[in-house]
């Protein structure tokens, strides 16, 4: 069994450009993960995903040594998704993740499902989603956090979380009804 | 409102929720003796298995690269960063002409440097770094390069004038390794 993510991380804060680039191959596909389920376009996800690494690369000497890495770095790139968020629904500075859900625009109706094309089903469904329940139910089913991490990462309340993903999972039963 | 009618809704949540969970076993308490919200939690469940397959693509390598690039650069500064700064003192040490930002960029135009000081003056800008804070941070660089090269023994760096913000203790300190660099090369 090879290093931690948190050994590497902390090899890489003592100046280790070989643990760096180790904890960037294992974790850098998840940050971009997070930013093409959000944004679902894939420059958009280049670009974040640069600004993330460079954003903790600054901060890498905040990283306290025994804490739990993924949710310390989805909380960087978490920062640089709700940044975004603001420029593009043109919203306050200090707008949060509820006023990011009531800003956002519902997507036009997606289109019916074929049968049979389950991956693309699925992947449609989710895309078919508001964008805040959709973060939420990478973070819960992609990324494995519970919903008190995943209200860490998002500076919201497990509760909160909880129903966003609830409402998420229960919309993309509908959705996949025919399929299931 | 019924208690189905509150729980259903709730059916594919639940299912989402790992094995053992109190909310999932009380759901599967009442689902047991309810058909309705049993096939509810068994869509849910399958519905669980069909997100497996929403899995994205990895990124690309170029975006890879371009992500890492800079940081890698970064951790391992290299000798031709250290080429550039020596350049950059010779040229502040023996400069007749007032030293602006202007003036030194228009010395190292079009030269093997150049890169390296836009990506130094970049990077200052996007730390925040201005006017004086800028300059307490370049008298520490120069200070840091001086005493790297002394204790290298770069004998053409840390032959050059020490600068002149060094402490007392660091003054003293690379004067005895210059001692004891030249008598163990028989320069006494």
């Amino acid at each position: 069994m090879g290093p931690t993510d948190e050994e590497l991380m902390s090899a890489y804060v003592a100046g280790d450009a070989r643990a760096f680039e180790k904890l960037f191959a294992r974790l850098a596909p998840r940050v971009h993960g997070f930013f093409l389920r959000s944004f679902r376009d894939e420059g958009v996800a280049d670009d974040l995903l640069q600004v993330t690494f460079m954003k903790i690369h600054r901060a890498r000497q905040q990283y306290r040594p025994g804490l739990k890495l993924a949710p310390w770095l989805f909380a960087v790139a978490a920062r640089v998704r709700l940044d975004e968020l603001r420029r593009r629904l043109r919203l306050r500075e200090d707008a949060d993740e509820d006023a990011i859900a009531r800003a956002e625009v519902q997507d036009p109706a997606d289109p019916p499902l074929v049968a049979g094309d389950v991956k693309n089903a699925v992947r449609a469904a989710l895309e078919a989603l508001p964008e805040s329940q959709r973060t939420v139910i990478h973070l819960h089913r992609y990324e494995g956090m519970t919903f008190g991490e995943i209200a860490g990462v998002l500076g919201s309340t497990a509760g909160a979380v909880k129903l966003r993903a609830f409402r998420g999972y229960e919309a993309l039963r509908q959705r996949l009804k025919g399929l299931l | 409102m019924s208690a189905c009618d509150e729980l259903r809704p709730k059916a594919a949540g639940i299912a989402a929720l790992p094995e053992g969970d109190p909310e999932r076993e009380s759901f599967l308490a009442h689902a047991r003796g309810c058909p309705g919200c049993m096939e509810a939690l068994r869509e849910g469940e399958k519905l669980d298995a069909a997100l497996a397959r929403g899995e994205l693509p990895r990124p690309s390598s170029r975006a890879l690269r371009r992500a890492s690039a800079p940081i890698l650069a970064d951790l391992t500064p290299s000798r031709w960063g250290l080429r550039a700064l020596a350049a950059l003192v010779a040229f502040c040490e023996t400069s007749k002409v007032a030293l602006t930002t202007a003036g030194v960029m228009q010395h190292f135009a079009g030269g093997a440097y150049e890169d390296a000081f836009v990506a130094a003056l970049t990077a200052a800008e996007s730390e925040g770094l201005e006017g004086e804070l800028l300059e307490i941070e370049l008298v520490e660089g120069v200070k840091r390069y001086w005493l790297n090269a002394q204790k290298r023994g770069d004998d053409a760096e840390s032959r050059r004038a020490p600068p002149a913000e060094l402490s007392l203790e660091e003054t003293e300190r690379a004067r005895q390794r210059q001692l004891a660099r030249d008598r163990v090369g028989g320069n006494t």
